[in-house]
C-alpha cells in the first residue's frame, strides 16, 4: 500500500464511523424505527458507495481477504461508547456472542 | 440458565447479520449497479438493526459498552475468506485492516468526546 491509499482508507473508515455515531442515534430518537431505516439508507448506503462502490473507491483492498467497512463502524461504535460510560467487563458475553457467531456465520458461508 | 437463552439469542442475531449482509448485498448491486446500494442499505442494513439492535434480540445493558452488528459483519467476511484463501491471504490484508481500524477508532473518539461534551446535543 502506498501512502496515499493509507490516507484514503482511514479518511473512508474514519467518515463512515463518525456518521454512524452522530448521526443514527440521533434519527432514532427524532422518529423512532422509521429513522433507523432512513439512517441505513443515508449512512450505509452512501457510504458503501463512497468506500466499496464507485471505480476509485476509498478503502483499498491491499490482499486477497476481504475487509469490509463494516469494522471501522464496529470498533467506533465500542470506543465511543466506552468513552461515555460504558463498562467492557458487562459486555463480555456480548462479544463472545460476537466471535461465535462470526465463526460460525463464516464458515456457513463457506459452504457451496 | 437464562444467561446462556441471552447468549444463544445474541448469537442468533449477529450470525443472521453477517450471512445475510455478505451474501444479500451483491444481488441488489448486480441488478442494479451502483444505485443498488442504496436499495441493499434500506432494506436489508435497515431491517436487520430493526430486529438486531431497535427489538433488541442483541443483548445490549444500559451501563455496558454497546457492542454492535459491525462487528459481526466484519468478522463473518473475514473468516469467509480467511477459510477460503488460506492464512497468506489473511496476512496480505493485514495493511487495510490496520487502517480501517485506525480510521473507526479516530472516529469514535472524536464522536465519543463530543457526545459526552453534549454540546451538539442542543
Amino acid at each position: 500500500m502506498t501512502v496515499n491509499e493509507i490516507i484514503m482508507t482511514i479518511t473512508g473508515a474514519a467518515i463512515f464511523s463518525f456518521l454512524v455515531i452522530t448521526v443514527w442515534g440521533k434519527l432514532v430518537n427524532l422518529f423512532g424505527a422509521i429513522g433507523g431505516y432512513i439512517a441505513a439508507m443515508l449512512i450505509p448506503g452512501t457510504m458503501w458507495i463512497i468506500n466499496h462502490g464507485v471505480n476509485n473507491h476509498l478503502i483499498k483492498q491491499s490482499g486477497t481477504v476481504w475487509i469490509d467497512m463494516a469494522w471501522a463502524v464496529g470498533i467506533g461504535v465500542c470506543i465511543s461508547s466506552k468513552i461515555q460510560g460504558g463498562k467492557v467487563t458487562k459486555a463480555k458475553n456480548t462479544l463472545m456472542a460476537v466471535i461465535l457467531s462470526g465463526i460460525i456465520g463464516g464458515y456457513i458461508l463457506t459452504i457451496k | 440458565m437464562r444467561n446462556v437463552k441471552i447468549f444463544l439469542r445474541s448469537t442468533l442475531g449477529f450470525c443472521m447479520a453477517g450471512i445475510v449482509l455478505n451474501t444479500a448485498w451483491s444481488i441488489f448491486v448486480n441488478m442494479f449497479g451502483i444505485r443498488g446500494g442504496w436499495i441493499s442499505a434500506l432494506i436489508l442494513t435497515g431491517t436487520l438493526w430493526f430486529i438486531n439492535h431497535h427489538l433488541g434480540i442483541v443483548e445490549n445493558k444500559k451501563e455496558a459498552m454497546f457492542i454492535d452488528m459491525g462487528l459481526a459483519v466484519g468478522l463473518c467476511s473475514l473468516i469467509r475468506d480467511s477459510l477460503l484463501k488460506g492464512i497468506s491471504g489473511l496476512v496480505s490484508s493485514m495493511p487495510t485492516f490496520i487502517c480501517v481500524l485506525i480510521g473507526g477508532a479516530i472516529a469514535g473518539i472524536l464522536g465519543g468526546y463530543l457526545q459526552r461534551q453534549g454540546e451538539y446535543k442542543k
